[in-house]
């Protein structure tokens, strides 16, 4: 994958580039707002990651006239504001995810993977998918039956979602933070780790008498379904 | 706001009551001179006229008969033998007082008033006494009477405008202030349509005090988003750096120190969200929001932790909506619930209970989390909601200790209060909103 980083700070942007090499992606890094815009319109990125408050020209202001000229291209914003405005404002003007700092390395590898998915899949015809399979389990999103080695799997509701949000992403790694942005569609923090939970009662269903869990938990990080 | 309310206001408040006032105590003032001058005027006129008159009679009597005609002031004329009027004098006679009566005289157009003086011989004299300019002073007076009547109808008018002018004006700012108020958005400003009256002037200079503030505010926010940048960006940098040692060593120090780093940057960025909900007062995005689902939502997602910990959640959630933001609210019961779950007592006989209810209660929302922990001392009940503030036995728990601080703070900025109190179980905390 080919990233795009346009952050003022070089200590973040090298950690960001330095971490994304580890995981196998190449990036380009803009200093300053200008240079970022310039970049992002001239060569062709999988995913930008773009912080707010930038000399030059605004990080939003830059999704903003990429929105406008029509272009894409899947972008992050890194904010070191964490208000729900803020938020909004982020997203409203084009953003894919709004991440704020301090975060994790995993927690931003793992939302620069699923924004890339995301416009690959939908690319596809991904979007029209109703049938979720990864090695013998089959998550049916009509009838909204699970399946596992032919054998039916009773799930709640809030299981199910979650089932539904890691195979929708499988082979990326979705961490705790998502799962709660995505499965639960709420932004907050929580004091504790109650996803573990969840995630834990998923798999006493879905790997039962089974040695592998179907769902890998990375440490630090989050879980992956592998493919 | 709807007129009827509008008209209410209007009814109450303080300028149309003082117009009225006014208006009452200008009428009574006028109609109380009014009646006095005209009754003492016309009293005195009639007494002097009718002593006038006695002291001519008193005069004839004592002479001779005066001449028919005029003579100075006065009038004679003889009456016929049936004692009527002459026709000089016969068109327009009122009856001034006793005894007295009143007319216009042909022989030179002039008004008086007179009295029958009937001699020992039976001649009967009319004895007149020219009255025309008081008369026509007492039409004057008549008709500035009336004029006085007209002007405070025109004052009631007037202060009715006034009242009017005033209350509008004021609301209009009231409202407006209000407004401000709700949504937090100190960038609007109230209409000024002129500078020559005083609300005008007073709303140019409630504009200037807005602009200050926001001003200040601008100030506030931006010490805080630099803080934000400026303290927290390093720390992250700090934070990555210990990541990377982690990842390198894989050992347990620098677990430990990665652990502590990301405690210290939850703590700090708590704060900052605390500080910035209070100082921003945001509310321009609240819109309806079901706390039923709120509600019901986070405690899908805390069930099975706290089934894990042998805790029980009973609740009863009336459907009920709040003007707000889905996030901060969730967060603000989620910390709650989170609390009540590390703190409830497991080892009591029975396990541990918690019980959420939200109901109406006086047209306001009452959402009471209630748990069997150990619960707080007394005089530690409304410190809990201070920063950094934790019981003592829970000092070791791990935390930011700002769980509860944020809490407040999400609810003060919905308008809400929250407090707690110390049930027989556990302790209870109450949130209206």
């Amino acid at each position: 994958m080919r990233i795009l980083i346009v952050e003022d700070d070089k200590d973040v942007s090298a950690y960001i580039a330095k971490g994304m090499k580890e995981a196998g992606h190449t990036s380009d890094i803009a200093g300053n707002g200008k240079d970022g815009l310039f970049l992002a319109t001239t060569e062709a990125y999988d995913v930008l990651i773009i912080d707010r408050m930038l000399p030059e020209l605004d990080g939003l202001r830059i999704i903003q006239t990429l929105r406008g000229a029509g272009d894409p291209t899947p972008a992050i914003i890194l904010s070191a504001l964490g208000e729900v405005d803020d938020r909004v404002k982020g997203l409203r003007s084009g953003g894919d995810d709004y991440l704020v700092k301090p975060f994790a390395f995993a927690e931003l590898l793992a939302r620069v993977e699923v924004a890339a998915n995301r416009r690959s899949t939908s690319n596809e015809n991904g979007a029209g998918q109703t049938n979720l399979q990864v090695g013998d389990l089959t998550l049916d999103l009509l009838s909204r039956a699970v399946k596992r080695g032919g054998q039916s799997i009773d799930l709640q509701a809030t299981e199910f979602r979650l089932l539904e949000y890691l195979l929708k992403n499988k082979g990326t790694v979705v961490t705790r933070t998502m799962l709660l942005e995505n499965v639960w569609d709420y932004h907050f923090d929580p004091q504790t780790n109650v996803i573990d939970v969840h995630i834990s009662r998923l798999r006493s269903k879905i790997d039962k008498g089974r040695e592998a869990p179907f769902i890998r938990t990375v440490r630090g990080a989050g879980y992956i379904i592998d493919v | 706001m709807p007129d009827a309310q509008r008209q209410r206001h209007y009814i109450r408040s303080s300028s149309f009551v003082m117009a009225a006032l006014f208006t009452v105590l200008c009428g009574a003032a006028a109609l109380c001179l009014g009646y006095f001058i005209n009754f003492f005027a016309k009293d005195h006129f009639v007494h002097s006229t009718e002593a006038v008159l006695d002291s001519q009679i008193a005069l004839v009597k004592m002479s001779d008969m005066p001449q028919e005609g005029i003579q100075g002031d006065y009038l004679y004329h003889f009456l016929d033998e049936k004692g009527r009027l002459p026709d000089t004098v016969a068109g327009d006679v009122s009856r001034f007082s006793e005894g007295i009566i009143v007319f216009d005289y042909a022989g030179d157009q002039r008004r008086y008033a007179a009295k029958i003086y009937s001699a020992a011989d039976g001649e009967k004299l009319l004895i007149g006494f020219d009255i025309t300019r008081i008369s026509n002073d007492f039409r004057l007076m008549h008709i500035m009477g009336i004029c006085s009547i007209i002007f405070v109808m025109i004052v009631v008018f007037v202060s009715y405008l006034i009242s009017v002018f005033v209350v509008s004006g004021t609301n209009k700012i009231a409202d407006t202030a209000q407004h401000i108020i709700k949504t937090g958005d100190l960038s609007q400003r109230l209409d000024v349509p002129s500078r020559w009256d005083d609300l005008s002037n007073m709303a140019g200079v409630l504009n200037d005090l807005l602009a200050r503030i926001e001003a200040l505010m601008i100030g506030v926010r931006r010490v805080s988003d630099n803080i934000a940048h400026d303290l927290r960006t390093p720390l992250t940098r700090m934070r990555n750096r210990i990541e990377t040692l982690q990842e390198k060593y894989n050992d347990e120090d620098h677990t430990a120190l990665l652990h502590d780093a990301d405690h210290m940057l939850r703590t700090f960025t708590a704060l900052l969200r605390i500080s910035r909900l209070e100082t921003e007062q945001q509310r321009s995005h609240f819109q309806d929001v079901n706390l039923k689902t709120i509600l019901q939502d986070m405690i899908t997602l805390y069930e099975p932790l706290a089934e894990e910990k042998g805790i029980r959640i009973d609740h009863d959630i009336a459907d009920v909506t709040v003007k707000g933001d889905k996030d901060m609210l969730f967060q603000a019961f989620a910390n709650l619930l989170d609390n009540a779950i590390k703190y409830t007592g497991q080892h009591i006989s029975g396990g541990g209970h918690i019980s959420l209810t939200a109901a109406m209660q006086n047209g306001r929302i009452r959402v009471r989390v209630q748990d069997n922990g150990p619960g707080v001392d007394d005089d530690e009940l409304d410190k809990i909601f201070d920063r950094f503030y934790r019981a003592e036995q829970s000092r070791t728990t791990d935390g930011t200790g700002l769980g509860l601080s944020l809490v407040k703070a999400v609810i003060e900025l919905h308008h809400g209060s929250v407090y707690a109190e110390k049930s027989d179980q556990g302790l209870r905390i109450i949130t209206i909103l």
